[in-house]
């Protein structure tokens, strides 16, 4: 019971429903999208938690996750343009470093940068996508994804979901700015009791897209140069259920890419012909184990290899830049998880620990082994009409430096406390309270880049304090639905690192300076209707989603100094996105917008940082079909429709009007 | 504050109007008859921005009306200066303007603001040079770059005529004796700096000696006597973690003289002095000098350590090698981060930039030369003000 209560809420943060065995996970079945069918419900939760489905993702095909992710209300992508440009989310404006992004229940991790570019993870096996404000509301978890102060989730097909998926899928898209991209997938139960998965993806991207660039009253058209992309994902993945009270999950991942880096715009001077290549390979076995009726048992061991390379042949030095990057990881973590006699009341205690060895060719370079361990105790309890949540985590963090100072180990306990109440008792009404006091470490980067690191950083300190409340109409055979939900936060960031010139223009380094003080408002409406409660009218729909975001992120670092009560950089005060999906037999229509207010450049709000606020529109066309026994799904997407020039990133133009077609069989 | 910045800009455009036209004609008419006083009509600060955000401004100041534009390039052009501008200068009747990010030298009419050309600063192959420091002698100027050049620019046709090697990655440039004498501080080698400066008789312009300083040379500055005298910053050693520590005046200057010597040749910063007859190092002050501008028998001298925060200005006589007895701002005006030092010689004041923590529009403070309290503050003149210049006009007032 207790196993299958969490695996649902962490599969689809769906509804608790009674269950015995590990093989009974097999009973959910992923809603196919065949003309309109309203989204599976989610049910209230602890926290604030945003899902999308791969069913919503397919009326819009993002082509990366970034895309995605914008739907989402409280979020800020970083997003320096292209495909090849990076994309970071930053969640209620505390930096990306403090948004985690779980793979499978196990998180995606780069100890050299610290924050996971988005463009990575490949979309196509992503099932489902949750964001949750402070951490997950599962806490049969690993400590480490306790360890962030938002968690990016995203599940990926697996076993019990092949019984109601094709086998194979071939898909082919291309579009604007010589785009192309071939994928084919292998999902197959292969007997009772084992399945496996292969996809495969390659993108190419010639990438070099027209802009608009304002000199500042004069105007010239340009177009983005050394921005092609060439990258590369590969999964395979077994599934095996040896007796049915054990579950084995083995996961191995590639991504490998090479691209030009355009760099910003610079006036009067071409572009740059830096190259960046990246490979990253990580493994993950997992056993899932009911070792009674009320205890069950997870464990963890993940292998990740990260290698990157950067070059800049036209670099005035006297040896040609060459830097590259070799990274590795071991993380091992167990879980356990007590149901206790108590009617709805359980505990759980995590211990995981990691190991980090960073090399480089630089010359003189730390080399760095971090020994990393989290342990965590959590407690819940869920009645019908409250819920609870604590948890305690403790973690230590041990630097070693081959040359170079070496930094102190690192000691830290982080409480988490959560309330929800459902006042109606049937959890259509949720009103909820969290804390969570977190931080993050200072990454590789931070610590030992050349020149730039600064080994005496303290760890960066984020505390959440969040209030909110979600109304879902009940579903008593209606067939339109309405989700509201509104969160209330404030966050208070000490000891921000933040990389500052020192000396000089050339030379930065990293610094715990800054103090945030952030007070926000997030809300999403969700709205939706079939034309009819039966025959063609009830194929026929309408679903929407608003969300919009307010956030008032203030510099207090410094009373007297000039941004003092300053809006922070990159952060707008209003934003927000609008999706309208109509749905028909065999074909959707989708608009989309996100919607971005004025934001500066850096933390001094002055005309000369000033970004301009923008909208950007996009359209979906998605159809389905049969032939033969092959299922055919052809979308396009008009991005950008309107054609506006606007930056996320100051320098780096976004593409205007552009478009993509997907190709897929599933047979 | 908004609502002052945007007063601000409504102004421009009469600022400039009311600024720089009126008066012309009758000022070059009373100009011919000789024996006139020139005063400075306007103060230019060049603010570097910051790398890859094409933010560098050209601030000015009418400084008989007082009348500010926060970037009289954009608004005479119509365009930005571009990406990181490192120095400018004033030779004739033109401005010069070194952008290093957007690999040009600007050419403006000095009294205008007007650009004349902007000339491309770029290898045979198209690469930037990213230059850096310009000086002028006799009709022509002279650019150093990062890419280990020195570009001479006749300053008629505004072309560049000649390009010497010199190197590894020169910082700073002066004239003198016939010579101009180029800081290659080797900086996109770190950690391996260079520890050079390259001499290039401007006759033949070939490099004819490289005279050995300590490491990383910044600033060179000639002064009347014939000497030539360099920075050099070493490994930044006093800043950020290791080296010397916390600079207070009385580490700074052990002697209370800055003429210790002992410590010559060590890595970290220190003050060279060069004669141009022998083109030898002739004496070492053991003074932390990041950046430093001579006007007259006075070098005038600053310091900011990172890690502390801490910093000084002060001023070195040059004859007799003594400091000046106390501080050099008496006032108690607050110099966040010192970031550029420049002097007027038409009004005798000097004026230092402030970046504050380079992320900020910066502070402009004017100085009596001597020291004193503070005569002139200008404050958010645009991010990390890095050079001055200034243009004089003969003073009607006295022509009448």
């Amino acid at each position: 019971m207790g196993l299958f209560l969490f695996s649902c809420l962490f599969l689809l943060c769906g509804r608790a429903q009674a269950q015995g065995t590990l093989d009974s996970v097999q009973e959910l079945r992923p809603v196919e999208v065949r003309g309109h069918r309203p989204a599976a419900r989610s049910a209230n939760l602890l926290t604030s938690v945003q899902v999308l489905q791969a069913s919503e993702l397919a009326r819009f095909h993002p082509a990366q996750l970034g895309e995605a992710v914008k739907q989402f209300a409280g979020v800020n992508v970083k997003d320096y343009g292209g495909v090849g440009g990076m994309k970071t989310v930053s969640v209620r404006s505390l930096g990306a470093a403090h948004t985690a992004v779980a793979y499978d229940g196990v998180l995606l991790s780069d100890a050299q940068n610290g924050q996971i570019d988005l463009g990575k993870v490949y979309l196509d096996q992503v099932k489902s996508m949750a964001l949750y404000n402070g951490q997950n509301v599962s806490i049969f978890q690993p400590a480490r994804n306790f360890a962030s102060a938002s968690l990016l989730s995203l599940e990926t097909y697996s076993l019990p979901d092949f019984d109601s998926l094709r086998t194979w899928q071939a898909g082919f898209s291309f579009g604007s700015f010589g785009m192309l991209s071939p994928s084919l997938s292998y999902r197959r139960r292969l007997g009772k009791r084992w399945g496996m998965s292969a996809a495969l993806r390659y993108d190419y991207v010639y990438g070099n897209y027209p802009f608009v660039l304002d000199l500042g009253g004069t105007s010239q058209e340009l177009e983005r140069e050394n921005s092609d992309v060439q990258s590369g994902n590969a999964e395979v993945d077994f599934y095996f259920l040896p007796a049915s009270k054990h579950r084995l999950d083995l996961k191995m991942v590639y991504y490998g890419s090479e691209r030009g880096l355009p760099g910003a715009v610079i006036y009067y001077y071409r572009p740059s012909a830096q190259r960046l290549e990246d490979q990253n390979a990580f493994g993950v076995l997992r056993h899932t184990w009911q070792v009674s009726p009320s205890v069950t048992q997870r464990n963890v061991l993940k292998y990740n290899f990260l290698y990157n390379r950067f070059q800049d042949p036209e670099s005035l030095g006297s040896r040609p830049v060459d830097d590259r990057y070799w990274q590795q990881e071991a993380y091992l973590s167990s879980v356990t998880l007590y149901q206790t006699p108590v009617k709805g009341l359980s505990f759980s205690g995590a211990l995981d620990l990691a190991f980090n060895f960073l090399r480089s060719n630089e010359p003189d370079f730390a080399t760095p082994v971090r020994s990393s361990l989290w342990f965590n105790l959590a407690g819940k309890y869920t009645h019908p009409y409250v819920e609870v949540m604590l948890n305690g985590l403790v973690s230590a963090f041990f630097d070693r430096v081959r040359s170079g100072p070496q930094p102190g180990d690192k000691f830290r306990l982080s409480p988490f406390a959560s309330v929800a109440v459902f006042p109606l008792g049937n959890r259509s009404l949720s009103v909820r309270v969290f804390y969570k006091d977190i931080f993050r470490m200072p990454t590789f980067n931070d610590l030992y880049y050349s020149r730039v690191g600064n080994t005496s950083l303290r760890p960066e300190q984020a505390r959440q304090l969040d209030a909110g409340f979600t109304y879902l109409l009940p579903d008593k055979g209606r067939i339109w639905h309405l989700e509201v939900s509104a969160d209330f936060y404030r966050n208070w960031v000490r000891d921000k690192i933040v990389a500052y010139p020192t000396t000089n223009l050339f030379i930065w380094s990293m610094m715990n300076v800054d103090r945030v003080e952030i007070t926000g408002l997030d809300a999403v409406l969700k709205a939706g209707t079939a034309f009819g409660r039966s025959g063609l009218a009830s194929r026929f729909g309408l679903d929407m989603q608003l969300s919009y975001t307010l956030q008032s992120a203030l510099d207090k670092t410094d009373p007297d100094g000039p941004t003092y009560n300053h809006q922070i950089a990159y952060t707008p005060r209003h934003s927000g996105s609008a999706r309208l999906t109509l749905s028909m037999p065999y074909v959707s229509l989708s608009y989309q917008a996100v919607f971005s207010g004025i934001r500066y450049a850096l933390n001094q709000n002055i005309p000369e940082n000033r970004l301009e606020a923008y909208v950007e529109h996009g359209l979906g066309l998605d159809v389905r079909f049969d032939w033969e026994k092959a299922g055919i799904e052809i979308g396009a997407d008009w991005l950008n429709f309107t054609h506006v020039q606007y930056e996320v990133v100051r320098g780096y133009p976004m593409p205007g009007s552009n478009y993509r077609v997907h190709l897929r069989c599933r047979f | 504050m908004k609502n002052f910045w945007k007063s601000l800009s409504c102004l421009l455009p009469f600022c400039v109007l009311t600024a720089c036209e009126p008066q012309r004609t009758r000022e070059e008419g009373s100009g011919q008859e000789g024996d006139v006083h020139s005063v400075t009509t306007r103060m230019y600060v060049l603010c570097e921005g910051l790398y890859g955000m094409n933010n560098s401004s050209l601030y000015c100041r009418d400084m008989r009306t007082g009348e500010t534009c926060q970037d009289i390039f954009r608004q005479q052009n119509g365009r930005g200066l571009g990406d990181t501008g490192n120095d400018m200068g004033i030779y004739g009747s033109k401005l010069y303007i070194v952008m290093n990010g957007s690999n040009t030298v600007e050419v403006l009419d000095a009294r205008t603001a007007v650009s004349l050309k902007q000339i491309g600063m770029r290898d045979g192959n198209g690469i930037g040079r990213q230059p850096r420091s310009i000086c002028f002698e006799a009709g022509k100027a002279y650019v150093c770059s990062f890419d280990n050049t020195v570009c001479r620019i006749d300053t008629a046709s505004l072309e560049v005529e000649a390009v010497v090697e010199v190197g590894r990655d020169p910082d700073g440039i002066c004239v003198s004796n016939g010579k101009l004498y180029v800081s290659n501080s080797g900086g996109l080698d770190y950690p391996l700096y260079d520890s050079t400066v390259s001499v290039v008789d401007l006759a033949s312009f070939q490099e004819i000696k490289k005279i050995k300083v300590g490491g990383n040379p910044y600033t060179v500055a000639a002064d009347s006597l014939g000497h030539v005298y360099v920075c050099t910053r070493g490994n930044y050693e006093g800043f950020n973690q290791k080296g010397r520590g916390p600079l207070a005046r009385e580490q700074a200057f052990p002697d209370g003289k800055g003429n210790a010597g002992a410590k010559a040749g060590t890595e970290g910063y220190n003050f060279y002095r060069i004669d141009t007859r022998t083109d030898e190092v002739d004496k070492v002050f053991d003074i932390p000098v990041l950046n430093f501008r001579i006007q007259g028998h006075c070098a005038y001298l600053y310091h900011y350590d990172y890690g502390s925060g801490d910093s000084w200005i002060s001023c070195l006589d040059l004859r007799s090698g003594n400091l000046m007895e106390g501080d050099f701002v008496t006032d108690g005006t607050e110099i966040q981060t010192p970031y550029a030092i420049g002097y007027d010689t038409y009004m005798d004041q000097v004026y230092v930039g402030d970046a504050g923590n380079f992320m900020v529009s910066g502070n402009v403070f004017g100085f009596p030369p001597g020291g004193g309290g503070c005569l002139l503050a200008l404050r958010g003149v645009g991010l990390n003000p890095s050079s001055f210049a200034f243009w004089a006009e003969p003073d009607t007032s006295l022509a009448r």
